[in-house]
This record gives C-alpha cells, sequence and structure tokens, in this order.
C-alpha cells in the first residue's frame, strides 16, 4: 500500500517534471520504449556481444525497471558459460564486455563460478593482439569498478599507463583512431577511444589528444549529423559526448540542425529497436548500443555517474536493490508505468 | 477520499504529460534513403568486444560434438586421442600432406568420403545423414566448399609462435571439395558439417536472436593469431557477402571458400569481416 502511494507520488512528479525541455523528454521516452524492446528481445540473455552483456549493460545503467529473475538468468547463463569453458575465451574484449556487464549489475566479476574473469585484463600482450580496440576495452573495464589492474600469469605485465600509450600512440594524423590504426580515421573506434581516455583528461597530454580526437570526430561527422554509415556510428559518439561531458548540443556536433542523438533517434523504429542501417528493419546489435547511448543521454541529463562509471556500487540493479526512490528509479517506475499501460 | 483526488490529479497530469509525449515521437526514418553497408560500425562495436561472444563452442573435432559426427569412419585420422583444447594439437596436416600438387590449389579436389566431383549432375545419396528417409523429397544441390589460411604464409612474422605449427605448408584446412547440401541449408550448415566430417576444428560464437553464426577460429587458428587485422572470412562464387555465414542460403554450383585474411579482407579481395 504505502509502496504503491509511493509509486503514485513519484508519477505525479515525474509527469509535472516531463514538460522539461522537448530534447530530454523525447530522449527519455525513447529510453524507455527501447528498454522495453531489448527485455523482450533479449528475453533468454545469452553470453556473447549480442543478446548478452551489452543487453545488461544497457539495461542496468537505464534506471528502467528490470525483474531481477532477469539478471538472474543472465548470471545463471554466463555461470554455465564461464564454467564449460573453464574460464577461458578467446579475445580480450571477451573479458572486459562481462567484466562491464557484471559490474554494471553489482556482481563479482573476479569469482564467476571459480574463475576470475578480471585477471586476464593484466596481460598487456594478449590486449594488444587486438590492436587498439584491445587497449580501449581493458583500460574502460578497469575503470568501470576502479579495479587494480590484476598481476599477469604471462606476458607483459599491464599497467593502466601502458593501455593509455597504447591508445595516445595509436591516435592517427587526423586526430581519429582505426581499428587497424591506419587512416582515415573510423569513428567508431575514434569514439571509442574517447571513451576510455575521458577518466583521464586532466593529464595534459591526455587532454590534448582528447581535444584532437573531437576536432577528428566533428569533421567526419556527416552533414545530417550522424556518423559512418550506421546508427552505432551515432551512438558511439554520442556516448563519447556524455562521457566526456559535452554537451549534444555542441555547435561542433550539430550539422544542419541535426545533433549526434537526433541522428541517432532516426534510426528508431516505433517498437524501440534501432536499424543497423536505415530501412534494414531492427537489429539486436544496432538496438544495444542504441539502448546504451540513451542510457548515457538520461545519466548526463540527471547528473548520475557516467555510462561506464560504476564505482558507485548502490547504482547496481542487479543485486535486489533497497526500497528507496531514487532519481533513477523514479524515471524507472514511469518507463514501467508507460510500457505496462501500453502507452509505449 | 483523499486517494481518488490524487487518482484524478494524477490522470489529468497524464494526459496532458501524454499529449505532450506524443509530439515528440522520434520521426519515422526518411523514405528512400538507403545507407551503404559496409559493415564498420557492427564490427567496431562488436569489439567492444567487437565481436560475438561465445555460445557454440566445438573444443576439437569429433567427440563432444553436439551434432552426429556421421561419417566418422572416413573422416581421416582419429581424433579421440587428443587433449580436447590443446591448440598446438595440428588437427589437419596429415590430410594437407595428401595433396599431390600444392601448386594448383584451385583443383578441385575428392575428398575421401565423397562423390568424386566428375559425378556432381546425378541425383545422390547425401554422406552425412544417417537417416536418408528424412530426405525423402527434399532437393538436393552440391556446391564447393575449401578453407585456406594462405595468406599466413605470407605474414608468419606476425603469426602468434604457439600457432605457427597449425598452418599447412600448401595453405590448405581443405582444399577444394564438392559437397552435397539440402535445399534452404547456409554456408554455415555447410561449413558446420563438412568440419565435422573431416575432423577440422571449428569454432563459432551465436547468439539466439543474432541469427547468423560468427566464425572465430577454424583449425585451431583464431582471429587476431595473425595480427589485429586477422580472422576468417567466406565468399560465394567470388563475391564477400557482408552479412553472417547463416543468412547465406546456398544455391546449386555455388563456390564457398573459406579465407583466412591478415589485413582486414584487403588480402583476399575483400573488405569486411565475416
Amino acid at each position: 500500500m504505502k509502496a504503491l502511494f509511493r509509486s503514485l507520488a513519484v508519477l505525479l512528479a515525474l509527469t509535472l517534471c516531463l514538460s522539461g525541455p522537448a530534447l530530454a523528454a523525447s530522449a527519455e521516452d525513447a529510453l524507455a520504449g527501447s528498454a522495453a524492446y531489448i527485455l523482450r528481445a533479449a528475453a533468454e540473455p545469452a553470453v556473447g556481444s549480442v543478446g548478452g552483456e551489452w543487453a545488461v549493460l544497457g539495461l542496468a545503467r537505464s534506471g528502467c525497471d528490470v525483474p531481477q529473475t532477469w539478471w538472474d538468468r543472465y548470471y545463471a547463463v554466463l555461470a554455465e558459460e564461464v564454467a564449460g569453458r573453464e574460464g577461458s575465451f578467446n579475445r580480450n574484449t571477451d573479458y572486459a564486455r562481462m567484466v562491464l556487464a557484471l559490474t554494471a549489475m553489482g556482481r563479482n566479476p573476479r569469482n564467476v563460478a571459480g574463475y576470475d574473469l578480471l585477471a586476464p585484463l593484466g596481460n598487456y600482450d594478449s590486449a594488444l593482439r587486438q590492436g587498439v580496440n584491445g587497449a580501449i576495452w581493458a583500460l574502460i573495464a578497469l575503470d568501470c569498478g576502479g579495479y587494480d589492474v590484476p598481476a599477469a600469469a604471462a606476458g607483459t605485465q599491464a599497467t593502466r599507463e601502458l593501455y593509455r600509450e597504447a591508445i595516445l600512440s595509436r591516435q592517427l594524423e587526423d586526430g581519429g583512431w582505426s581499428p587497424g590504426s591506419r587512416a582515415p580515421a573510423d569513428p567508431d573506434e575514434t569514439a571509442m577511444a574517447l571513451q576510455a581516455l575521458s577518466p583521464y583528461r586532466q593529464d595534459p597530454a591526455v587532454a590534448a589528444a582528447i581535444e584532437d580526437g573531437l576536432a577528428c570526430l566533428s569533421a567526419i561527422q556527416n552533414a545530417d549529423g550522424s556518423f559512418g554509415s550506421s546508427s552505432e556510428s551515432c551512438a558511439q559518439a554520442v556516448v563519447a559526448l556524455c562521457t566526456l561531458g559535452i554537451p549534444l548540443d555542441d555547435p561542433r556536433f550539430v550539422k544542419n540542425g541535426a545533433s549526434a542523438l537526433d541522428a541517432l533517434l532516426t534510426y528508431r523504429l516505433a517498437d524501440g529497436s534501432f536499424q543497423h542501417t536505415m530501412g534494414d528493419g531492427a537489429n539486436q546489435m544496432a538496438s544495444e548500443q542504441g539502448l546504451y547511448a540513451l542510457a548515457a543521454v538520461h545519466r548526463a541529463a540527471e547528473g548520475l555517474s557516467g555510462l561506464y562509471d560504476m564505482t558507485d556500487p548502490a547504482a547496481a540493479p542487479g543485486t535486489a536493490p533497497e526500497q528507496t526512490v531514487t532519481a533513477g528509479e523514479m524515471t524507472g517506475l514511469f518507463c514501467v508505468f508507460l510500457v505496462r499501460s501500453g502507452l509505449l | 477520499m483523499k486517494k481518488s483526488i490524487l487518482c484524478l490529479l494524477l490522470l489529468a497530469a497524464l494526459v496532458l504529460c501524454l499529449s505532450g509525449c506524443k509530439s515528440k515521437t522520434p520521426a519515422p526514418p526518411p523514405d528512400g534513403e538507403v545507407l551503404t553497408e559496409d559493415g564498420t560500425g557492427a564490427a567496431a562495436a562488436d569489439s567492444g568486444e567487437v565481436n560475438p561472444g561465445t555460445v557454440g563452442y566445438y573444443p576439437n573435432a569429433a567427440p563432444e560434438q553436439p551434432l552426429t559426427p556421421v561419417g566418422a569412419e572416413n573422416a581421416g585420422q582419429p581424433e579421440e586421442t587428443q587433449p580436447p583444447q590443446e591448440p598446438q594439437q595440428p588437427q589437419e596436416p596429415e590430410q594437407i600432406a595428401e595433396h599431390e600438387d600444392p601448386g594448383e590449389p584451385e583443383e578441385p579436389q575428392q575428398i575421401v568420403g565423397y562423390e568424386d566431383p566428375g559425378e556432381l549432375e546425378e541425383p545422390q545419396q547425401i554422406v552425412g545423414y544417417e537417416d536418408p528417409t528424412e530426405l525423402e523429397g527434399a532437393k538436393i544441390g552440391t556446391c564447393t566448399i575449401s578453407i585456406s589460411c594462405s595468406t599466413i604464409l605470407n605474414n608468419m612474422d606476425k603469426c602468434d609462435p604457439a600457432k605457427a605449427s597449425l598452418v599447412p605448408a600448401t595453405g590448405w584446412i581443405l582444399a577444394p571439395a564438392a559437397v552435397s547440401f539440402e535445399e534452404g541449408e547456409s554456408v554455415f550448415t555447410v561449413l558446420q558439417r563438412t568440419c565435422q566430417q573431416n575432423g577440422i576444428h571449428m569454432e563459432f560464437s551465436n547468439a539466439p536472436m543474432y541469427n547468423s553464426a560468427y566464425i572465430e577460429g577454424i583449425g585451431n587458428l583464431y582471429e587476431f593469431d595473425v595480427g589485429e587485422l586477422s580472422g576468417w572470412m567466406y565468399s560465394v562464387n567470388g563475391v564477400f557477402p557482408n552479412y553472417g555465414c547463416s543468412k547465406y542460403i546456398l544455391q546449386n554450383g555455388d563456390t564457398i571458400r573459406w579465407v583466412y585474411t591478415c589485413d582486414q579482407g584487403a588480402d583476399v579481395g575483400g573488405s569486411n569481416f565475416s
């Protein structure tokens, strides 16, 4: 009864809030619908870069209400996979992805079915097998939970400085980055490098690299505000700007009146999904990246910690949270209400 | 009393709010605009792990596979004694060594257990199905499949030392072979069956809603084993599709080539990872 009353009060408050800025409101609506879509599409979560960790990250960081059973289901599937593979995966980014998901839902990545999924990130050589992308995601994963760099069981002992330097040294002439570290700059890799460097922007060398990277990102933004040729490129740019605290309407990132977020939303379908390219229908990978980009927008608008900054353990949703209504949960409750009422 | 007033208030506020929300719904995508697909976005993000994770897992060739390894008696060397995850264990060298003419890799070569490619036009029994009655009425096609990692031979300096011994001297993990398939089968199912029948290690990842497998490793050679731009790609009739191999439905007479690239496709005539 009391809980019901509180939700009603929350609803009222939210209703009043929503008469605020149009941009924020439309992004919030989109967030709720896209979270609901992912919950439907990935009702049976898997381990993998589609239908798995990124769905977990997006939902966890959206603040939208997700049944505890869903988190538990993902964790059970993950634990089974980790045990079946004896903790051994092919790519370092596999570990980085799982660390991000587990941290987002408030679970310990250092012990899943008895295996330490953070440990491989201590091996610099192994991470760099994937080039700059390996360094970027190792760093983001280490920083998401403020983890100490694990001792390397083999190869060169990684440090945050080494990963950072690997990213800086692979910056291209034009200020961007690309998966193979050769021109031309790739919008996704450039945006992801900026996301990884963001926590270190007090360092003058990093700050300069970020400025060059932003100049590059602005230069390769398309005339309609989009990036590259897919919604994922737009999503990564949105996340980069939000992570760096740059307003989405910063003139450098508005082309012909369209921001990166405007461009991203043009890929969004009425059911909350995102297309990979225009006209090709719902795409799961695009939908997951679209969701977490909207979560990044939401968090920036609400003054919450960044998408990949999960050092505040209270923010994790997968661990049976206390019955307190935070700003994020307020939005979440409203999301759920709208979805359940069939209004979205 | 108090409650009903509150509810009324809420309703009124909601109606107001929702009429506002409606107008802010994102515009539908503009018609007619079809952007060129280059796969970059998907690939890069997947890298966050830029690539699909792992659901399907073939630790090694025959013993632990979920599907029946039909024709195993013809599959060449017995695999049972090999440790399931030993990456050093060369799977194919024996088989490859049987190739008499490495200089002419394009020539279709018969694989033990398969029909002579010269007889392909006739309808024939499918090797690889235990229960032929299941196939009654099914249309049968024939395609050619090959698996090559010859690009590694020019990039041995970049090759993971632990994997160097797995690279066949000819570059062929499977020389072009004629195989039969049932109507509606994809490049993936044919690769999967061919690998099983020939005792070739293969690992793929998948996700229930992704609708396609992603080939991570064949013959224990994995993406990133030969530099940051290395991995498996496939072409059909010389064209590299920009979508997953489970989505490519085979036509009779198709030629499938699985090739290992060390340069994101540039060294094999394609531009995208599989």
